[in-house]
């Protein structure tokens, strides 16, 4: 992976989106058969929001600890809309963008994924993970690590 | 030097921080909106807590109840419950509320959230009502009463209250208070019975939102909605919480405009609603009468069902007005009216 890349050679364009008044409960959904950790949330195709799994489970602290509540605790998320808590204060970058200048926001330690905006539209999102990932599949970072 | 004061007053102790502060602002906020008389003092010097035993503070002062509020993760929780405390000695005053009969099953508690929902975006209060009906022999006709049993039933339904009424979203203490009461009878009769308290603005019952399912209405809400002195909200299962924008209104002619305009406005208000009144008649050219919008249709329920499941609206609106030809439709098949939008809630004025 080369840090002066664009960021458009390595971000995740295949996305999973929610709209702002669907229910938390679908969120929920989505999270657990998809192995997500951040939903982009979009509007007429421009981002208002992320919801990470973080904000989900802030969300469901104290609630539905009790296996018999669960289904109450769906019918609670069923009532919620992610709009109410998704973040939406949130660092942009277009596709063109260097890699370097998202590890810069990373290195901040306040956001894990960062969506990319060309010409105001969602085209895709930059996570930890797609660096990690990309780390991992080039064979010298495999190969020249000792034990 | 502290004053032993009115009893009507609450005393507020704390060093005056912002945090002392905000305790005593939003007890206040709770007071003025009760319309109660009751005054909010604060206290700031140390021979007034230890007068008072104060062991740590904020602490609340009320009719000789002290309430100390937790400094950890819990402190909305505690300044909550004693908001509660406060209010609940004058029997929340003037509030109104939303009253929500619940019986624990999973409609029931759809109904509830999305009361709840309602309430918080409305500013009103949550009443959840739990009708504990003794067991009646059937051979010799005597009742028989348990008063264990009605406990078990008010601790079931304080433990509901205690899990759910805590602050759900970022506004911290905006959520609409909860209390609740547990009554002895036949559900029907005590819930209806509860809808004749002025302080009630509405009343929220759930259905299964099943329409092929026989018990798609229950007895009891069918009963509620039969009867109630207010409007009832009918809450299918699935149908969870979205503000409402959009509503169509049956109405059976225009001069019922004026009066289903002023129910869903009481409740509602008028801004950012969309309202579409409509009627179905038989063999009229639709179109458009001032503001009603007429339908033509053999099949009334039909019509009205495919037009509303083409427009989705986030609520349908009924009057039942008396002799009207939706109270006949009402009262030919009320369920089966029902579960034609068994995805959309519904609320029948009076």
């Amino acid at each position: 992976m080369n840090l002066a890349d664009p960021i458009s050679s390595i971000m995740s364009k295949d996305l999973i989106t929610l709209k702002p008044d669907d229910s938390i409960a679908k969120a929920d959904n989505l999270f657990k058969s998809h192995r997500l950790h951040h939903i982009p949330i979009v509007e007429d195709e421009v981002l208002v929001g992320m919801l990470s799994k973080s904000d989900l489970l802030f969300f469901k602290r104290g609630f539905g600890d009790d296996k018999d509540l669960d289904q109450l605790e769906e019918i609670r998320l069923n009532n919620y809309e992610v709009c109410q808590i998704m973040t939406r204060k949130l660092a942009k970058l277009e596709s063109n963008d260097r890699i370097n200048v998202a590890l810069e926001i990373f290195k901040e330690n306040i956001f894990h994924a960062i969506p990319i905006i060309d010409d105001g539209k969602l085209v895709g999102i930059l996570t930890t993970y797609d660096i990690l990932k990309n780390l991992a599949i080039e064979g010298n970072a495999i190969s020249e690590y000792k034990y | 030097m502290y004053k032993e004061d009115e009893e009507m007053d609450v005393t507020v102790f704390g060093t005056g921080t912002s945090g002392h502060q905000y305790v005593s602002s939003t007890i206040r906020k709770y007071v003025e909106k009760a319309g109660l008389d009751i005054h909010v003092v604060e206290s700031t010097k140390v021979s007034d807590f230890l007068e008072n035993k104060i062991s740590s503070v904020p602490a609340i002062k009320y009719k000789d109840e002290v309430i100390t509020l937790k400094s950890n993760g819990s402190f909305n929780k505690s300044l909550r419950d004693a908001v509660k405390s406060i209010l609940k000695k004058s029997n929340y005053g003037a509030m109104t509320q939303i009253l929500i009969p619940i019986d624990f099953s999973e409609t029931s508690a759809n109904a509830f959230f999305f009361g709840h929902r309602l309430a918080s975006d409305l500013g009103l209060m949550v009443k959840l009502v739990h009708v504990f009906t003794p067991v009646v022999s059937d051979i010799t006709g005597q009742v028989y009463y348990d008063p264990g049993q009605s406990d078990v039933a008010r601790e079931q339904l304080n433990q509901f209250i205690e899990k759910y009424d805590k602050d759900w979203g970022s506004d911290l203490m905006g959520g609409a208070l909860v209390d609740g009461e547990v009554l002895l009878g036949y559900p029907a009769d005590q819930i209806t019975r509860t809808t004749e308290d002025p302080h009630t603005e509405l009343v929220v019952v759930g259905t299964t939102g099943q329409s092929k399912i026989k018990d798609f209405l229950g007895s009891v809400s069918r009963s509620v909605i039969e009867n109630a002195k207010c409007p009832v909200l009918v809450i299918p299962r699935d149908s969870g919480y979205k503000q409402t924008k959009t509503i169509i209104a049956a109405a059976q002619s225009v001069d019922d405009i004026p009066y289903i305009r002023e129910g869903i406005q009481k409740l509602f208000g008028s801004e950012g609603l969309q309202i579409e009144f409509i009627s179905v008649k038989n063999d009229v050219d639709p179109g458009k009468d001032k503001d009603l919008t007429i339908l033509n249709g053999e099949d009334a329920e039909h019509t009205l069902s495919t037009y509303i499941d083409d427009h989705q609206p986030d609520l349908v609106v009924v009057w039942k007005k008396k002799h009207s030809f939706w109270e006949s439709l009402f009262h030919s098949s009320f369920s089966k009216n029902l579960a034609m939008l068994s995805h959309i809630p519904v609320l029948v004025l009076h």
